[in-house]
């Protein structure tokens, strides 16, 4: 490409099918590179007023957000640190009663699987109250739910009462 | 060496350990390129801040990932190009093809040469001329602000983009010959003013 193609070309004809001979031609030639880059007052007169001001500072919001990473690298720490937390914290709230301590568990567990009915024995009766008292404790007790706590809660609750849920 | 007169390379390699005052440093350098670069495209000021600070707290997240620290600028407004398309595409926006005359858009109304320049502040004929690239099409707002009121050399103009070099010469002719339309002889009073 010549020179007065290139120039012809970059003050007005712009066909993009020569775009690219016409990069090329400016890449190698300093006197259209100068042309295209200073040789026109448009070019100073919008270099002159530059981009419109921002209206306001975001640095704060920014600012915020970089504090809870603290460097590019929290991202891969913050989940271990995460579960090693939340081990810490479950080792103090968890109560003391676990599976393996069958001293705490209530006798007759197996009793609570089937709901009172009308016409039972009192004494059965009131051992499944306390059964179902024990359940709903494990239940909410550490805010951890013990499914088969629950469970047993529900099935022993009679048929109008079940949870629709 | 002084923060002042680090360069992007050395900035960027403090803000990979860490110091959030190197990062401030390179965001007070490039914010206002990037916004402008955002604005050119979208016409919520509110959303065009939000990408923002989405890009710059993207890049912060990513900086192990520029290669070659003295090219932030670039890879600052593509970063932020790129969160800006996330955007529109998470909110079903369409990319404004102009920024209407009646948006709130702080742009001056088109009539670039309604008034001679000597009847002007310095500030009056700066909005008149960014009202005239207000009213390019979004891809060519897009070169004259990375390159025209940026400063960026067409080859980043390119990279930013994401376009071929001749592509981004080809918008810029074609909004330079729309811009010499609309600014006619406003350009060579302003010019000839020493502004």
């Amino acid at each position: 490409m010549r020179c007065d193609e290139a120039r012809r070309w970059l003050d007005g004809s712009a066909d993009e099918d020569m775009a690219e001979d016409v990069a090329a031609h400016v890449e190698r030639c300093a006197d259209c590179a100068h042309h295209y880059a200073e040789g026109d007052r448009l070019a100073g007169l919008l270099r002159s007023v530059g981009p419109a001001p921002m209206e306001r500072d975001l640095w704060d919001g920014i600012q915020g957000q970089l504090r809870r990473r603290r460097s590019p690298w929290a991202w891969l720490l913050a989940p271990a640190a995460g579960l090693a937390a939340g081990a810490l914290l479950a080792m103090l709230l968890l109560p003391p009663v676990t599976p393996s301590d069958p001293g705490a568990l209530p006798e007759p567990v197996e009793s609570a699987a089937f709901p009172a009915q009308a016409g039972d024995d009192p004494s059965a009766l009131e051992e499944d109250a306390q059964v179902l008292a024990w359940h709903a404790s494990a239940a909410a007790g550490g805010g951890l739910v013990d499914p088969w706590s629950a469970a047993i809660a529900v099935s022993a609750l009679p048929s109008g009462e079940e949870d629709p849920s | 060496m002084s923060g002042l007169s680090a360069t992007d390379g050395e900035l960027v390699a403090r803000a990979r350990k860490g110091d959030v005052d190197a990062f401030r440093q390179l965001y007070e350098r490039h914010v206002g390129g990037v916004y402008a670069l955002l604005r050119s495209s979208l016409r919520d000021r509110d959303l065009v801040e939000d990408i923002v600070q989405t890009a710059f707290i993207r890049a912060w997240d990513r900086l192990a990932r520029l290669r070659d620290g003295d090219a932030f600028k670039v890879w600052i407004r593509q970063t932020a190009r790129r969160a800006m398309i996330d955007e529109i595409r998470k909110r079903r926006l369409r990319e404004a093809d102009s920024l209407d005359e009646n948006e709130e858009s702080g742009h001056a109304p088109a009539d670039p040469a309604a008034a001679p320049p000597d009847a002007l502040t310095r500030s009056e004929m700066a909005e008149r001329v960014r009202g005239a690239v207000a009213e390019l099409p979004a891809h060519q707002r897009e070169v004259v602000t990375l390159h025209y009121l940026d400063g960026m050399e067409v080859k980043s103009v390119a990279q930013v983009l994401e376009v071929p070099l001749g592509t981004v010469l080809s918008r810029l002719a074609r909004a330079r010959n729309a811009l010499k339309r609309k600014l006619g002889g406003f350009m060579d009073d302003w010019t000839e003013g020493g502004a």
